[in-house]
């Protein structure tokens, strides 16, 4: 097991030697082993395990009983964002490592990755530095799992209309979206919601999309509708239109009749879409869809 | 000369109150640019970051509650206040160091209200009036805000409000 000197270990912690004593001496822990010169060695575990705790925590007692008793404990969003905190993409790679051979990938990424990232913005920490980093290191982690994830093995493709801006967590889950869709095997693209809705008609006929889905909350309504008309223009009556992560229900819905939601993370989205291909539509859908005689064509309620 | 009516600039009571960085266990506000997560002046406590308008003044007592309004820390004055040990009340609710002083018109509903109002985005501090658990004719004003990282409830103890 790999060993630090005090002065080492009160580094990583940013502590003093003292207090790292003082810890010792008043609970017991990290305990370090002597060596043979009487010098303190602490356990790199118990250390990195400690200092996961002391921010994850409000005083230094629970900290080391966690840190106790887990040592460095399993992949969490909370080890994930500590890494973020302090810039570790090593680190980062090896928790999300760590994840994958408990988890699926797409586990992984619901469970632990997403979190973490809205983990530091819901601390009020979305404009740092920190937050950006860790957006860009999930962003381009999940871009690599796409590129090398397997061809279409369905012949039903899905079209994503992405609101959202760059560092937005909606943007994190759109991409994470389009991940597992692709891993299902569905053919998926993903294009910005602020394209001109004329110049979509070669990749609509290229794609022929099944499934659109509306994501981000950057668009108004009137643009996503004008998208929405393209898409049924080119494609007809077939495309379904879906919602995830409140694209239209964040700016007021449509009155009366809105489209279907996906609701607010991947795994789900994806079973939604997966039954809406395979005509498993839930029952109470359907009837959504049968009702909606006003509205525009394909829409129906968005759940909650 | 007769009174005339004056229209006068006052600050809006929404304006944001600067940050502040505090210890949760002995109050102390490290230096600028100390950003160690540990206080270097007790050892015991973590730096948490408050609004100036909630964080405890000097020597003021206070309590860090999580989102399940179970105790998190508790800083020494209010140890020595209330008479316990931060381990022994770490994660017991808050009711059980706290209750609600029902003599000043707060209800259980009322504070945990407030603790929750407290802690949403954008909101000012809330005040309530409690006792400690178990006794009466003792009441202390508490103002209640958000603490962090982790985000939580910030309860700070004004003992001489009442």
């Amino acid at each position: 097991m790999p060993a630090i000197r005090t002065n080492a270990a009160a580094a990583m912690l940013g502590v003093s030697p003292n207090t790292l004593r003082s810890w010792e001496r008043r609970f017991g822990f990290p305990e370090p082993r002597r060596t043979a010169g009487g010098h303190r060695q602490f356990e790199l575990a118990e250390v990195e395990a400690l200092r996961g705790a002391l921010e994850q925590t409000h005083n230094v007692s629970s900290a080391i009983s966690i840190a106790r008793e887990r040592g460095a404990g399993p992949a969490t969003p909370a080890r994930l964002k500590s890494a973020f905190m302090r810039f570790d993409d090593s680190e980062a790679d090896r928790i999300v490592e760590e994840s994958l051979t408990v988890r699926s990938m797409e586990r992984t990424v619901e469970e632990v990755m997403l979190p973490s990232v809205a983990s530091l913005d819901e601390d009020g920490l979305g404009e740092t530095v920190e937050y950006s980093f860790a957006w860009r290191w999930s962003a381009g982690w999940l871009a690599a799992q796409q590129r090398v994830a397997p061809p279409a093995s369905r012949p039903d493709s899905v079209l994503i209309f992405d609101a959202s801006r760059p560092v937005d967590i909606d943007a994190l889950h759109a991409q994470a979206l389009e991940l597992v869709l692709r891993r299902s095997g569905l053919r998926t693209l993903t294009l910005t919601a602020s394209l001109d809705p004329n110049r979509l008609a070669h990749a609509l006929t290229a794609l022929g999309p099944r499934i659109v889905i509306l994501t981000g909350r950057r668009a108004s309504l009137d643009e996503l509708g004008r998208l929405v008309f393209a898409v049924r223009r080119a494609c007809g009556d077939r495309v379904t239109v879906l919602d995830y992560r409140g694209a239209l229900s964040a700016r007021g819905g449509v009155s009366g009749s809105t489209v279907m939601s996906l609701g607010e993370q991947p795994l789900a989205a994806r079973e939604l879409v997966l039954a809406h291909v395979d005509g498993r539509v839930p029952a109470s859908a359907v009837e959504d869809l049968d009702d909606d005689d006003d509205g525009p064509r394909g829409f129906s309620r968005v759940a909650g | 000369m007769s009174a005339r009516p004056l229209l006068r600039v006052l600050p809006s009571p929404h304006d944001r109150v600067p940050d502040v960085r505090f210890c949760g266990y002995c109050g102390a506000r490290p230096e600028a640019d100390d950003d160690r997560r540990v206080c270097g002046s007790c050892d015991m406590g973590m730096v948490l970051t408050a609004s100036a308008a909630v964080a405890p003044q000097s020597g003021q007592p206070s309590i860090v509650i999580d989102d399940r309004l179970t105790v998190c820390a508790v800083s020494r004055a209010a140890e020595e206040l209330l008479g316990i040990s931060e381990d022994e009340v770490l994660n017991r609710r808050l009711v059980d160091v706290l209750a609600p002083a029902q003599a000043e018109g707060v209800g259980l509903d009322s504070l945990v209200s407030a603790v929750v109002t407290a802690v949403s985005p954008d909101s000012a501090p809330q005040r309530a009036v409690v006792r400690p658990a178990g006794e009466w004719g003792i009441r202390y004003a508490v103002r209640i805000g958000v603490c962090g990282p982790p985000r939580a409830a910030l309860l700070v103890l004004d003992d001489d409000q009442v």
